[in-house]
Order: structure tokens, then sequence, then C-alpha cells
């Protein structure tokens, strides 16, 4: 097991009038080469859950171990965690500040203390990955188009050769197009690389199309932890929590009504229409 | 651009600097037919509207000239729901700010309700009839209380205090707000904080609403209360609504649809009739809701189901009616 949470909490503002418990005792493991999703409302802790896998917050009560290590221990090395644990924020290109492509990427890998030669060879490969091409390794990213932008920020999160890949938002504010490049994009990093992504999305879509085992945070506590197309079995639930459902999946919940026999754990485009037409067929 | 500067632009614009109320003038209204250009039905209107932007090198030389907005013609009606579609950087949100004179036209000329935007006298008429929501929720609030956001803008324009408090409570009340008057912004979810947003823009008494991806950055109930609030200030205050959107499924009730490509308008239809082009709209980088991707591949296996599907229980419905036909 790659990452354990044992009865992790976190308060925020604790012993003060405002206090708000954002995470209320989660336990939780994560198996290597996992490609998982995190759902939940605005304020269901999703992204403070995502802050204390590299140990960014520091949970108040329980323990986190990172390979069977307790991360909380004196002695655990943070700088390490944080370069095995890459995060990328919300909007990551607001966070790209160098002049050239190639120096932003290469920043993570500097700071890490590698030699010139090793920085280099990282960023080229992280810039390789994320599909952006060599002719622009000299240009200034802030000329690149938003999702080329975020690509970029990726890539300096992926010079760092993590293990664990967590993305907050990943395809926010991008297009139809630009949203399926990049999840394209992670999907196939992912099964290359065999690297564990850990995906927060709004998108019960994208949901459906990407992760093989969703979480649903619901008020700090973990409301649902289990495959995709299980979870999205709930609807009623997911609805009362302000979440939903992929709207093709909405159909044969629709279908199931008016009399026409169908399995409603079918979650995209493709498994809806095969379903519907073996419904014909019954 | 300043804190203080954007809100300017955002609410109350020239405003700031003129206390001296002055409510908008009926007979500016019934007098449009008297500007150039503009027929009596049309109240937003562009011809061959141009928008470019420069970029400069040290010297000041021109390095770069990027065609935002390529001689667009636009014609809108009061009243009318209009979708804007259109890939990252194919003008959407140039041609947005267009519509409330935040930005001018290089060339070409836009006219809101009769007034040409380029004319600085009709600004004030212009960003009072107009008023725009942005993407994010956190750079467009700035009271301390949720009431005294929605205040801000008429205040600003010296509204008396009396009206100001009952536009505060009419708006709050048409967004459903109403619970919240006295929270704090930042203790609200993002949805709660756009429909704030929209709140404020509401007290300015505006004819048509702009919103720039407003739900980019929402979860689903905050997308569906947003939404559903547009929805219902174009149906039963008559509010004219222009929806910037990428989310396919949230332009289904538009009057019309606008897609924007490399800064010209491409296509304009119904709903309808944009979602029944799929392979068009995948060349402009953009897609059709999920449900109608459904519906065109059950036709391509030959099913009896009609084209541009746009809503679940459409879809549906034509399936049972399908399944009859085949049974009987």
């Amino acid at each position: 097991m790659l990452i354990i949470l044992d009865n992790v909490s976190y308060v925020y503002n604790k012993g003060f009038a405002d206090e708000k418990t954002a995470l209320d005792n989660i336990s939780l493991t994560i198996e290597k080469g996992e490609f998982i999703g995190i759902i939940g409302k605005t304020g269901s802790g999703k992204s403070t859950l995502a802050k204390h896998l590299n140990g960014l917050m520091k949970a108040t009560s329980g323990s986190i171990y990172f390979e069977g290590k307790d991360i909380y221990d004196k002695d655990y090395n943070l700088t390490t965690l944080r370069q095995r644990v890459g995060l990328v924020f919300q909007y990551p290109e607001y966070q790209i500040f160098e002049t050239t492509i190639l120096r932003d990427v290469s920043f993570g890998p500097a700071m890490m203390g590698l030699p010139l030669l090793e920085v280099q060879l990282r960023a080229f490969d992280a810039i390789k990955k994320v599909g952006i091409s060599d002719e622009l390794l000299d240009v200034s990213p802030f000329e690149l188009s938003g999702g080329q932008k975020r690509r970029v920020a990726m890539a300096g999160v992926l010079a760092m050769k993590p293990d664990v890949l967590v993305l907050d938002e990943p395809a926010a504010g991008l297009d139809p197009k630009g949203r399926k490049d990049i999840l394209d994009m992670v999907k196939k990093l992912r099964e290359e690389t065999g690297i564990t992504v850990i995906m927060i999305s709004h998108s019960m879509e994208d949901m459906a199309k990407y992760v093989d085992r969703l979480i649903v945070m619901d008020n700090g506590k973990i409301a649902f932890d289990d495959k995709t197309r299980e979870v999205f079995r709930h609807s009623k639930e997911l609805e009362s929590m302000g979440l939903d459902i992929p709207q093709v999946t909405k159909l044969l919940y629709r279908l199931n009504e008016m009399g026409l026999n169908v399995d409603t754990g079918n979650i995209t485009v493709e498994e809806v229409k095969d379903e519907i037409l073996r419904g014909f067929v019954k | 651009m300043s804190f203080g500067l954007l809100y300017s632009n955002i609410r109350t614009a020239t405003f700031l600097f003129d206390k001296k109320y002055d409510p908008p003038q009926a007979e500016s209204f019934a007098s449009k037919t008297l500007y150039m250009g503009c027929d009596d039905m049309s109240f937003i209107k562009s011809e061959k509207l141009k928008f470019e932007y420069i970029r400069r090198d040290e010297n000041g030389n021109v390095d770069s000239i990027n065609k935002a907005i390529d001689e667009v013609d636009l014609d809108i009606e009061k009243g009318q729901f209009i979708a804007i579609l259109g890939s990252n950087g194919s003008g959407k949100s140039t041609l947005a700010k267009h519509i409330n004179a935040l930005l001018t036209p290089a060339d070409g000329t836009m006219w809101i309700n009769g007034n040409d935007t380029k004319d600085a006298e009709k600004l004030k008429n212009i960003r009072q009839s107009v008023g725009m929501v942005f993407q994010n929720p956190d750079n467009q609030i700035i009271g301390s209380i949720v009431e005294e956001d929605v205040g801000f803008g008429p205040e600003n324009i010296g509204v008396p205090t009396k009206e100001i408090w009952n536009r505060v409570d009419d708006a709050l009340e048409k967004v459903d707000m109403n619970d919240f008057r006295l929270k704090s912004p930042n203790k609200l979810s993002g949805g709660q904080k756009q429909r704030v947003a929209i709140a404020g823009v509401l007290a300015m008494k505006p004819q048509c609403i702009v919103l720039d991806e407003p739900t980019a950055m929402l979860d689903p109930q905050g997308r569906r209360d947003v939404i559903d609030t547009i929805t219902k200030l174009n149906k039963t205050d008559n509010i004219t609504i222009i929806l910037v959107t990428h989310y396919m499924e949230e332009v289904v009730n538009a009057d019309r649809v606008i897609v924007l490509n490399k800064g010209k308008i491409v296509m304009q239809d119904t709903p309808r009739g944009i979602f029944s082009q799929i392979e068009k709209l995948e060349s402009f980088n953009l897609d059709v809701p999920e449900v109608t991707k459904v519906a065109n591949m059950l036709s391509k296996s030959g099913l009896e189901i009609s084209d541009g599907i746009l809503t679940v229980e459409e879809l549906a419905d034509e399936i049972m009616a399908a399944k009859k036909v085949r049974i009987c």
C-alpha cells in the first residue's frame, strides 16, 4: 500500500469561534498505480484532503503513512515526500513565473539540487510527456494558450519525477477539446509510467470516462469510496450532496421509469448506447 | 489593474465620480430609432465589429497583431437568451466585454440600445443597462456582508438610501439569497457567491446581463442554481441574457446559440440546429451534450431518433416511441 490515511481529521481555526472541521476521521488506502477521482461540493474537504497527501497541511489528529512510514514522524523527510507526491493546484498556470518554458519546467528539479544535465534531461522529458513541442522550449510560457500553459505547469511537477500525481480540477476553464486533450494526456501518462493519479473534479462525465475508483466527500467525511460505476448508482444520495450523475446515466434511470429494462450501472456514452440497444433486443 | 479600478469597471464604471443620481430616461429608450444603424427591435447590434490585441516590443514597434474579433455582425433583440460558444481564444470574452463597453471596437460599430459604445457620453447609459458577471466569484465581491455588497453599485451612483434598500431586497429575492443577506460573502459556496454577484448587477436595474463563464469554477449544484437563476431572470423579468460558456448542457435553453471561431461568427442557430451538426462543432474544438451523442449513435445504429436531441427527457421519449414502432 502506497498511502494510508488513518483516522485523519483536520480542524480549521481550532479553538476559535469559527472552528470548522474540514476532514472528519478520514481513513483511506491508496494502492500504487490507481486512478482515483475525488468529488464533493464546494467546502466538502476535497482540496484539504489533497493537501494532506504531500504533507502540505498537517492533520489535527490521525496519521498518514507513505510507503509504510509515518510522515508525521519527526525524522521523516517531508521535502522528499513533496517530490514524490506532486500536487498540481487549480489554475496552475498562474504559478508560472520563468522567462522560458524550459527554465520554468527546470525550476523544480534544479531546486532539488540535481546536476545540471539531469535537470535538463528531466525537463525535456517532462515537456515531451505533456505534449508540448520542442520548438517551444525557449518561448515565454506567457505566450501560450490557456491549455498549453497548464501543460507547462504540469510538466514542472512531472520533472520532479513524482510517484503520485494529485490534480485539483485539471480541466477547469478549458474548452471541450482542451479538456479532453489534457485528461487524455493524464491517462496516457499513467498507462506509460504507472504513476498513481488522484484527480479532483466537478465534472461527473470526466469521472465516468477516466477514473476507476471514486471517492465522494461530504461535509469532511467520505460518503462513498467504490468503483466509479457503483458510486453513480447512488443517484439520490449524490444529488442530496449537491452532486450529480452523468447525463447519460440519467437517461437510463428515466428509461427505467418509463418501463424499458436497462441497467443504470452504465456511465459512458458508448456503454449507454450499447445498453439501450440491448434493451431493445430484450 | 488595481482592485478598486477593476471593481468600478464591473459595476459602476464612470459613475464613481458622478455623485448626482440621474435616473435612466424613459425617453432615451423610446427615441432609439433616432440613432443611425439601429432598428426598432435590436437591443445589441454590431456592424463589422473588429478588435485587435496589439503587442509591441521594447521600442514600441508593433510586434504582432492578434485579431480577437474579426468583422462580427450581431443583432440581438431585447429579452432574448443568447449563448456564446467557442474554444479558448476564440474571442468570446472579448466580444462579451464589448457589450458593456469595457472594450470598444478597433473598427466597426457596436450599439447598445441605440447608443454607440465609442461615444463617451453614452457610457453611463450603456453600463447601467448592461451588467457583467465574470468567472471567478472571488474577484467580484468586495462587501463584508452580502447585502452591503449588493448595495455597492446603486450607492455609487447616488441612489437614495431607501431606494438602495428596496433594490437590495428585490435583487436578493430574485437570486434566492435572502437568507444569507447578513452573512459574510467568504462563507458562501461558489454558486452562492455567483448569485450574490448577479444580485449586485440586478441592483443596478440592468436590461441585459452578460455572464462570462459564470459556472466554470462551480460544483454541480452551484452550476444548476446559477443557470436556473439566469433562466428565471430571462423568463419572468424579461432581462436579456448573454451567456458565454464551455458547458454544452447549459445552452439548451437559449433562444439562439452563436459559435465563435478565430474571432468570426461561424454558426448561429437554435440550440437544436447547432447540436445537430456534431462534426462541424468538433472542428471548432467544441462538443455536444452527452445525451445528444447517444442519440446520434442510436440513430446511426438504425433507431428512429430525430437530429439535435437536447435533453434526457426528449431522448427518453423518442426511444420509447421507437420501441413501440419496433414491437408493432
